[in-house]
């Protein structure tokens, strides 16, 4: 794997971003938490783990064209990474959440990276024929039975790389598995290329890749 | 009349701490129906209704209290909710309170000085050890319609529970008249009668209880 390196630039927007919420927060929407959000977002476990994805799905996929969905994509880090690893414009770069201040704010953060931001419910993506892979690094956050949806939907060819963690401890995290075997075994993939585990401070992260 | 609730998800407590509340108030003439919101009935006394998980959004802990608030909640009238740490001092009181029909929570009157007052903490002056309301307010039914927006998951994360939700979310509620509850830890020691006694932020079993 790569050596992650945390970026000056990011982190800089980071910083900038922060403050227009302090700002914000004075005279309009009085949402502080955002700024721990943020930080927390462009923190060294988070580029870790999204870097690791992003390295791995490189090795596996094989090809420097295709369209790819991020669902719960937040601020954008995840999005951020394959890009970094797929600078080629013909490789679409596409990166969803449900809150719609994660749109605004991560093209403030990566609006120069060539990676379409938006607000969407993977529930409301009925048509996932488009998209050579859907990532997903935040199932902790998701119903199972929305990422089984996803599995269903998808055409055969299309992969997957998805992440959980064992980190039960959080009352967002409903979606928590023991180990990253079980995990892939939940998903029932007819092709699973790569089932791994990233060990963090405090808890594992688990990925799963494949078809 | 007043339906009452309690929610248990979870192994934090066991059915004795439904039980016990339910044993308390179970003869009392303004009690309609008594009510447990769960995912696990085993060890239930049987008088007791059991309202079953009503399914995703999948929710952790206390997030379930927040779940009463759905208008397809299958409760109907004046309600109210006790938490299981909750020791009932005066039955036939409880069920005579006047709150009206209002949403109506504790008020922490203990919570003195200036920490609570932080923008940054979102720390709030009522608690939801005990709630009233009525099950077929449409204000009160938009509370769980505003949590489930796109914004659910950050709301997880950004408020420790749905005290700090409902306060910061700048949704309007009553407080109950001081004297009608006792904070075990914050009060040890009152010189009034009292309806309850709320044991929050205390480790608690059973035997204190009774």
């Amino acid at each position: 794997m790569r050596k992650w390196k945390l970026e000056s630039k990011i982190l800089y927007r980071a910083l900038k971003l922060s403050e227009k919420v302090y700002d914000e927060s004075m005279y309009g929407v009085d949402d502080l938490y955002r700024i721990k959000d943020i930080v927390h977002s462009v923190d060294k476990n988070h580029w870790e783990s999204k870097k690791w994805l992003a390295d791995k799905l490189y090795e596996l996929y094989g090809y420097d064209t295709g369209k790819f969905y991020i669902t719960g994509g937040w601020y954008g880090m995840m999005a951020y990474q394959l890009r970094q690893r797929w600078p080629e414009p013909q490789l679409n770069i596409i990166s969803a959440d449900c809150d719609p201040i994660c749109e605004e704010y991560a093209w403030e953060l990566f609006g120069d990276a060539d990676i379409d931001f938006r607000t969407v419910d993977i529930n409301d993506e009925e048509d996932l024929s488009q998209y050579s892979a859907i990532i997903n690094t935040s199932c902790e956050h998701m119903e199972q039975e929305d990422l089984l949806s996803i599995v269903e939907k998808k055409p055969e060819q299309t992969w997957i790389a998805f992440q959980t963690n064992n980190y039960i401890d959080l009352n967002s995290h409903i979606n928590c598995w023991p180990t990253a075997q079980l995990f892939a075994e939940s998903l029932g993939l007819k092709y699973t290329a790569l089932v791994d585990t990233l060990q963090m401070k405090d808890f594992n992260r688990f990925m799963v890749i494949g078809k | 009349m007043t339906n009452l609730i309690t929610v248990k998800f979870g192994t934090k407590y066991g059915p004795e701490f439904v039980n016990k509340i339910y044993n308390d108030i179970k003869d009392q003439e303004g009690l309609t129906k008594f009510y447990c919101y769960t995912d696990d009935s085993n060890g239930l006394d049987e008088g007791i209704s059991v309202i079953p998980d009503q399914g995703r959004p999948t929710l952790k802990a206390w997030w379930n209290k927040l779940r009463m608030f759905d208008k397809n909640f299958p409760l109907s009238g004046d309600v109210l909710f006790l938490d299981l740490d909750v020791k009932i001092q005066d039955p036939k009181s409880l069920l005579e309170m006047t709150y009206g029909q209002n949403l109506t929570f504790i008020n922490c009157h203990w919570k003195q000085g200036k920490l609570y007052n932080r923008l940054s903490n979102y720390d709030v002056k009522m608690n939801s050890s005990m709630i009233a309301w009525n099950a077929d307010d449409p204000d009160v039914h938009k509370i769980w319609d505003h949590f489930n927006t796109g914004f659910r998951d950050y709301y997880l994360r950004k408020y420790k529970g749905i005290d700090r939700f409902i306060v910061h979310e700048d949704f309007n509620y009553h407080t109950f008249p001081n004297t009608y509850i006792q904070s075990k830890k914050y009060h040890p020691d009152i010189n009034y009668d009292t309806i309850i006694t709320t044991y929050e932020e205390m480790e608690v079993g059973i035997e204190d209880l009774i």
